[in-house]
C-alpha cells in the first residue's frame, strides 16, 4: 500500500479487494477470508432474530459508508501521561499518540497499534512478543470460528485497527492503560478491534473510550475480545460518546480462567442507534465476573444493550449490574442472560437491571432471563423500571431542595450506585455527562 | 415564628382525615403533640408540609400572618420550618455529605457555606450526636438501622437550624441513650428563636425535653390542650380518659395506647 493514498473501500461489495491490498501474517488475511465467507452467506439481522427483536437495522443502507484502511505505519513514540501505564489514541484509524511506560515494556508488557503489532517481524518471534503474537492469532481464531451476526463478520472481515495489551504472567500492573478511538467525518465505517490479553497471574486495567466529532455519520462496528488466563485480574472500561448522527455496533466477550476475576464496566452516551453486548465465559473453578453498564439516552436516541453471564465451571461467580435512565422520545432495551452449562454446580449468579424513566414519552424495556442446566446453583435476577419516587422527591423539597434540584439530585444518585463501581479514573468524567445530560433540552426542531 | 392552624381539613383520596384543627405555636415554646394511632399526627406534619397527596378542603395555616397553602414544600423548608420524619426515606446514591453540604447551601442564600468550615461544622455536629464520621460517605439513611434513620434527621436538623421544626415520633424506635442524644440535639437549639412540635406517644422522651404546651389530637381534631400534667393523665389512664372527658363518639376502631 502507498504511504499516502488511502484507498476508500465502501461497505460490503469490495471487501475483497480490501483483504487483498493488505499485508498481514497468513493466518490474520485468514481469518479474514474466512469472515468474508460468512459474511457473504449470511444476511442482515431482523427483528425476527430474538437479540435484534426490538433493534431493528433495516433501514440502513450498508454500502453507504466507507472504509478507510490506515497504513501499519510505526506509531509516534510519546510521553506516557500523567496516571497511566500508557496511552494509545487513533483518529480516523491513524495512531496519533502512543506510550508506554519503559519498565512495562521491560517486564514484556505489549501495548501497542495491532496493525503495527502484527506486522512487527522482530517483535514476533522472540521472546514474550512470539507470546503474544500468539495469544493474540489464538484469540483471532477462536473467536472468528463461529459467528453469530452478519455485523461480527463484517467486522472480522474489515477490522482496519486497533490495540493489543499483553500482559505476561504475574506481571501486575497499577495504572490503567488507555485507548482511544476518535472518528471525523461523514459515513464512515470504523472497525477497531480490541485484544486484552492477561496471563496466569498478570492484572491491568483498560480504559478504552470511542468518540466522534460533534457532526457527520460515524458506524461504529467494534469487537473487544478479553482472556483472563488463571488467577489473573483484569478490568475493561469501555466508553461509547459518538454525536447523535451515529451508530455503534459493539461485541465485546471474555474468557475468564480458574480463579481469575474480570470486570467490565460499560457507558453508553452517544449514538442515534446502539447495539451494544458483553458477554464473558467463566470456564475455570473459582472465576469472578462483574459486568456493570450505565446509560442515559436522550432525545430520540435508541440504546440496546444485552450481557451474557456463561457458567462453564463449578463454583464460579458473576454478577451484572446495568442502570439506564432515558428521557426525551429515548428508547433504551436491556437484554441480560445468565446461562449456567450441565456440570457447573455451586454457580453463584445475578443479574441486576434498574431502569429510571424520566418523562412520558421515553421508554425502557428490560428482559433479564435464566438459562440453568444443573441443579445446584444459586442465580436470580431482578429488573426494575420506574419514574423519579415521589416520596424521595418529598424529602428533598422538606429540606428546601426545589423541585429542578431534587430531581437532578435523584438521578444523579440512581446512577451513582454504578458510577462508584468504574475505575476510579473515569468516575469524574462519567458523573460530568450524567448531569450535563440531564439538563440537556430537547429541541425536537432541528438537532446537531 | 408564629403559626397558627385555623379550622384546618384535609383529606386523602377522598378519606378526611384531619377535620377542623385548630392550634396556635410560636418559636420560643415547646410542644407536645399526643394522640393514638391514627388520629392524624403525621397527617397535620405533611399537610403543613404541603405534602402532594393530601388535598386541603378548608381552613388555613398562617405562618408570621401569611398562608403558605399555596407554597411549595421547599418555599415553606426555606421559610425556617423543618420536619423530621417518622420514616425517613432512603436515598441510594446520594452521600449524606454530599446531600448535607447542598442543603447547608440552599439555606445560607447567596454566600454559599465555605466547604472547609462547612465540614468543621458537620464534625462537630456528628460528634455531639454520637455519629461516627463515616457516615458522611454513607448514601443517605440508606441501610440505616431506625435509630440511625433517627439520628440523622436530628443532625440535618441542627446543621439547617431551622426557627420551627416538628418531630414525628423521633424518639419512636430508639434505646435510652440515643433518645437522651436526641433530646440533646434539641436542647441545644432550644431559645428564644426556636420552636418545635414534638409529636410522640410516651412521656419519656417529654423528661428530656420539656413541653411548655401539651396538645392532644383525636380523629382529627385537637381536642384539649394544656401543659405537662396531661401527659401524666394520659400515662395514667389512656386514651379513655379523653375520650370520656370530651364526649367523643367512636367513629371507627382506634387501637388505644397505654402506658408502656
Ligand atoms: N395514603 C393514605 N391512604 C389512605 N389512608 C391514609 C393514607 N395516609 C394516611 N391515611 C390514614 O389517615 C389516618 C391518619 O394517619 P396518620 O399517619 O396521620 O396518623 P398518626 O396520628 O400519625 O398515627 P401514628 O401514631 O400511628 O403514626 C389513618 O387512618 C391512616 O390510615
Ligand atoms: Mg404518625
Amino acid at each position: 500500500m502507498s504511504s499516502t493514498d488511502v484507498a476508500v473501500f465502501t461497505g460490503t461489495e469490495e471487501i475483497e479487494r480490501f483483504v487483498n491490498t493488505l499485508a498481514e501474517p497468513a493466518w490474520s488475511l485468514n481469518v479474514r477470508r474466512k469472515a468474508l465467507k460468512q459474511f457473504n452467506a449470511m444476511s442482515w439481522p431482523t427483528t425476527e432474530d430474538e437479540e435484534w427483536r426490538r433493534s431493528d437495522v433495516s433501514s440502513y443502507d450498508f454500502d453507504r459508508y466507507a472504509l478507510s484502511p490506515v497504513e501499519a505505519a510505526v506509531p509516534p513514540a510519546g510521553a506516557v501521561p500523567e496516571g497511566r501505564s500508557g496511552l494509545l489514541r487513533f483518529e480516523n484509524g491513524r495512531c496519533v499518540a502512543a506510550s508506554l511506560a519503559p519498565e512495562l515494556a521491560e517486564k514484556g508488557v505489549v501495548f501497542a497499534s495491532l496493525a503495527a503489532f502484527l506486522n512487527d517481524e522482530t517483535a514476533n518471534h522472540a521472546g514474550n512478543g512470539a507470546k503474544a503474537h500468539a495469544a493474540v492469532q489464538g484469540l483471532f481464531e477462536r473467536r472468528s470460528g463461529e459467528l453469530e451476526h452478519r455485523l461480527f463478520a463484517w467486522h472480522y472481515a474489515t477490522w482496519t485497527h486497533g490495540v493489543v495489551l499483553f500482559v505476561p504472567g504475574f506481571v501486575e500492573v497499577e495504572q490503567p492503560f488507555e485507548v482511544q478511538f476518535h472518528f471525523d467525518g461523514d459515513a464512515v465505517l470504523a472497525t477497531p478491534h480490541v485484544v486484552a490479553v492477561a496471563e496466569t497471574g498478570g492484572r491491568a486495567t483498560l480504559l478504552h473510550t470511542v468518540s466522534s466529532g460533534d457532526e457527520g455519520e460515524v458506524l461504529l462496528n467494534e469487537v473487544i475480545n478479553a482472556d483472563v488466563a488463571d488467577t489473573a485480574r483484569m478490568e475493561i472500561a469501555t466508553h461509547y460518546e459518538l454525536n447523535y448522527d451515529s451508530s455503534t455496533f459493539s461485541n465485546g466477550h471474555a474468557v475468564v480462567g480458574r480463579d481469575a476475576a474480570y470486570h467490565s464496566f460499560l457507558s453508553s452516551f452517544g449514538g442515534m442507534f446502539s447495539k451494544l453486548r458483553m458477554d464473558a465465559e467463566l470456564n475455570g473453578t473459582g472465576g469472578d465476573i462483574d459486568l456493570d453498564g450505565l446509560y442515559f439516552a436522550g432525545e430520540d436516541q435508541h440504546m440496546d444493550l444485552r450481557t451474557l453471564q456463561v457458567h462453564n465451571a463449578v463454583n464460579a461467580n458473576s454478577r451484572t449490574f446495568y442502570k439506564g435512565a432515558v428521557k426525551d422520545e429515548a428508547h433504551t432495551v436491556y437484554q441480560g442472560l445468565i446461562r449456567v452449562a450441565h456440570g457447573a454446580s455451586k454457580t453463584d449468579a445475578y443479574l441486576t437491571n434498574n431502569n429510571l424513566v424520566l418523562n412520558n414519552g421515553a421508554r425502557a424495556d428490560s428482559i433479564p432471563g435464566l438459562n440453568i442446566n444443573t441443579d445446584d446453583v444459586k442465580c436470580s435476577h431482578g429488573s426494575t423500571t420506574g419514574k423519579i419516587d415521589g416520596a424521595q422527591l418529598y424529602y428533598l423539597q422538606t429540606r428546601g431542595f426545589d423541585y429542578e434540584t431534587a430531581r437532578i439530585m435523584l438521578v444523579q444518585g440512581f446512577l451513582e450506585e454504578v458510577i462508584a463501581k468504574a475505575p476510579e479514573a473515569v468516575q469524574d468524567r462519567l458523573r460530568a455527562l450524567v448531569e450535563q445530560r440531564i439538563l440537556a433540552d430537547y429541541d425536537t426542531g432541528d438537532d446537531e | 415564628m408564629k403559626i397558627q392552624i385555623n379550622d384546618l381539613h384535609a383529606e386523602i383520596n377522598g378519606l378526611p382525615i384531619l377535620k377542623g384543627v385548630n392550634l396556635e405555636m410560636e418559636s420560643g415554646a415547646v410542644h407536645a403533640l399526643m394522640g393514638p394511632n391514627g388520629s392524624g399526627k403525621s397527617t397535620l406534619s405533611n399537610v403543613i408540609f404541603g405534602h402532594p397527596a393530601y388535598d386541603v378542603t378548608g381552613g388555613e395555616i398562617l405562618v408570621d400572618g401569611e398562608n403558605i397553602l399555596e407554597m411549595g414544600t421547599d418555599e415553606r423548608a426555606m421559610l425556617g420550618l423543618f420536619l423530621a420524619f417518622q420514616y425517613p426515606v432512603e436515598i441510594p446514591g446520594v452521600t449524606v455529605g454530599r446531600f448535607l453540604k447542598r442543603a447547608a447551601d440552599l439555606h445560607a442564600g447567596e454566600g454559599e457555606t465555605k466547604t472547609t468550615g462547612f465540614v468543621k461544622r458537620l464534625r462537630e455536629m456528628m460528634d455531639y450526636l454520637e455519629i461516627d464520621q463515616q457516615f458522611i460517605n454513607r448514601y443517605l439513611n440508606t441501610g440505616f438501622s431506625g435509630g440511625e434513620k433517627k439520628r440523622m434527621e436530628i443532625l440535618q436538623m441542627l446543621i439547617l437550624k431551622p426557627t420551627f421544626a416538628i418531630l414525628d415520633e423521633t424518639d419512636s424506635g430508639l434505646d435510652i441513650d440515643a433518645l437522651k442524644i436526641v433530646s440533646k440535639g434539641v436542647n441545644k437549639l432550644r431559645d428564644e428563636g426556636f420552636g418545635a412540635l414534638i409529636i410522640t406517644h410516651y412521656q419519656r422522651i417529654l423528661n428530656h425535653i420539656r413541653p411548655d404546651h401539651v396538645h392532644i389530637m383525636y380523629q382529627g381534631r385537637i381536642v384539649t390542650s394544656g401543659g405537662n400534667e396531661l401527659v401524666d393523665q394520659l400515662e395514667a389512664k389512656g386514651y379513655d380518659f379523653i375520650k370520656q372527658e370530651f364526649g367523643i363518639e367512636e367513629e371507627h376502631d382506634v387501637e388505644s395506647v397505654t402506658s408502656g
